[in-house]
């Protein structure tokens, strides 16, 4: 085995991975509060890719072309306008949905997912739109390899590495160390509770919604600018990609969904490279099934007590 | 005498079963008023409709302001009614209804000022005994995501205040050397005794205990009442409490109401309480006719 392809599929990895994370941690953070599984988040991802584009494109005939800048303003810009859509979302169909059965949220988040294609695909058209380069530029390792024996990192791969490290860190941070975060877990752990004592449960469910999509505008901007093209049907596999991330880790559990992120880009990139990759989705799925049959509490996840 | 809480005509239905049938009742302010009955009487359901854990199905239940004496606070209305045709043309009632169908819930009624435990604690286990606390403090702090991101002044002191306030009532309880625990970790004495402070944190007026001497040995029950009796006499709470254990019940309270199928069967002082027919009958049944 070549130990650079070995390195280089192991960056590759890496990198898929933190953008699986970080949209896992959308799915994982509203099993926790709520229990269900929102299968719109997927779509909260494609919408993100979009308003990346369109927010780059604003910042191009705006006519501010100083780097840092724009990719600060284009990546604030998505957050803030996919947590509306995330609020959105939680606010026309599951709030309404809260005291029914468990079957009802999942046939409404099945439903409103395929609402936003659709809106997005008449409002942007079917085609594959893109967005141009705009941060080019690799490391090689080594630098000084004069055959084809390198490992080689573009600045923007580093970049997505960085970015989703920083947000989780930010993330954890919030739901350890803020007022928020610990209503959010004591809402995670008894809602009715948690309602009695004065904490306006709703918005505590609309918070953790809103930071979700937050969370997959981050990934959503950075996928978009490492790939450069999008239409309005990628967030079916991606969200397929992240819910088996987030069950791989634990769901429910937050570095859960980084770890089971990491672990599938990984695994994903090890068999692209070295067994097949037109099979690799088939593989990434044969995980989630494994996963669902033999551990369904995954890595780090609290196996759920048999209640009699 | 000013009455705190005013329950009027209370009919609570599950389907075709009536649970409480036009219960009425006053609690003073800075009393120890006691629930009491055989099982199943419905004290509990009392309780969870007192406390909007229920919404009851018709009646009233009046929160009064002592300090104005004016503005009742309808704890029912909170929890978002169902609209009448008559709002149609009550324009003022009709916005009520609607905000309160909106926004409403039982944390309004919380925190209008009525706080509770629960017979079978429940406390949540995986935060620590200050985290349970300070939880209980996050309708006062205001803790939205933009002021704990930047960790504003405001924010801060306001938190500030919020660990005062939990270490006060730690101390009152004698919790303080278990801050930092789990609160799942404790024993079950410390637990009863933390799910009390978690309640009084909300800075209640009316602190609603669903028998709080439940598992509990007689010395700690003999602990527990005068810490009931501090609240009342140290702080002028306001307390409503189920209890079985009836040595505590006729020792503490002030008035007595007393339940059997879902009807207020006598109220008054205890030992007027312990004379009644119609409660012995109650609690020890009634002889051959």
């Amino acid at each position: 085995m070549d130990i650079t392809i070995f390195g280089q599929q192991c960056v590759n990895g890496l990198v898929l991975g933190s953008t699986y994370g970080l949209i896992a941690v959308g799915y994982t953070m509203v099993y926790g509060i709520i229990g269900m599984i929102n299968f719109a988040h997927g779509e909260i991802y494609m919408i993100s890719a979009y308003l990346t584009a369109i927010f780059l494109a604003l910042f191009t005939t705006v006519g501010i072309h100083s780097l840092p800048v724009v990719l600060l303003g284009v990546l604030v810009l998505t957050m803030l306008f996919t947590a509306l859509y995330g609020w959105s979302v939680e606010r026309i169909a599951y709030r309404p949905l809260r005291h029914s059965n468990r079957l009802a949220p999942l046939i409404s988040a099945i439903g409103i997912s395929l609402i936003l294609q659709n809106y997005i695909r008449i409002s942007q058209g079917a085609r594959n739109q893109g967005v141009p380069p705009v941060l080019e530029g690799v490391f090689r390792l080594p630098p000084d390899s004069l055959d084809h024996r390198f490992v080689q990192i573009t600045y923007l791969q580093s970049l997505i590495v960085v970015v989703a490290l920083v947000s989780m860190a930010i993330l954890t941070w919030i739901i350890q160390h803020t007022a928020l975060g610990r209503a959010c877990r004591a809402t995670q752990q008894d809602r009715i509770m948690a309602n009695l004592l004065g904490v306006n449960t709703d918005r505590i469910i609309s918070t953790v919604f809103v930071m979700g999509a937050a969370m997959a505008a981050v990934a959503g901007f950075l996928v978009t600018l490492n790939y450069g093209s999008f239409d309005f049907y990628i967030g079916f596999l991606m969200g397929i990609k992240a819910f088996t991330a987030a069950v791989l880790g634990g769901i429910g559990s937050l570095p859960g969904a980084m770890l089971g992120g990491v672990v599938l880009g990984l695994a994903e990139s090890f068999f692209a490279g070295f067994v097949n990759s037109d099979y690799k989705d088939v593989f990434a799925f044969s995980l989630l099934i494994l996963f669902l049959i033999f551990r369904p509490s995954g890595f780090l996840g609290v196996p759920e007590v048999e209640k009699v | 005498m000013t009455p705190l809480l005013t329950v009027h005509d209370l009919t609570m239905r599950f389907g075709g079963v009536t649970a409480l049938q036009a219960v009425a009742f006053t609690v003073q302010q800075a009393s120890i008023t006691a629930l009491i009955g055989p099982n199943g009487a419905g004290k509990t359901t009392v309780f969870n409709c007192v406390t909007g854990f229920y919404k009851a199905t018709t009646g009233t239940i009046c929160l009064h302001d002592p300090q104005t004496g004016t503005g009742d606070i309808d704890l029912l209305e909170m929890l978002g009614e169902s609209f009448r045709l008559s709002d149609f043309w009550r324009p003022r009632t009709l916005s009520r209804r609607l905000f309160f169908k909106l926004f409403g819930g039982p944390h309004r009624v919380n925190r209008a000022g009525v706080a509770r435990t629960f017979q079978n604690i429940r406390l949540f286990d995986e935060l620590t005994v200050m985290e349970n606390l300070l939880v209980a403090q996050q309708a006062q702090v205001h803790g939205g995501l933009l002021a704990g991101l930047l960790q504003t002044a405001h924010f801060r002191r306001k938190e500030q205040e919020a660990v005062v306030r939990a270490t006060e009532w730690l101390r009152f309880f004698d919790l303080l050397g278990e801050a930092n625990r789990l609160a799942g970790t404790l024993p079950y004495g410390y637990q009863r005794r933390l799910e009390m402070a978690r309640a009084l944190c909300t800075r209640p007026r009316l602190l609603c205990l669903d028998e709080p001497a439940a598992g509990l040995n007689p010395n700690e029950t003999q602990a527990l009442s005068q810490l009931i009796l501090a609240l009342r006499d140290r702080f002028g709470l306001t307390v409503l409490l189920i209890e079985h254990d009836m040595g505590l019940v006729m020792d503490i309270s002030d008035h007595l109401v007393v339940l059997d199928h879902g009807e207020v069967i006598a109220q008054g002082k205890p030992a007027a309480i312990q004379q009644d027919a119609r409660v012995l009958a109650a609690y020890l049944g009634t002889g051959e006719p």
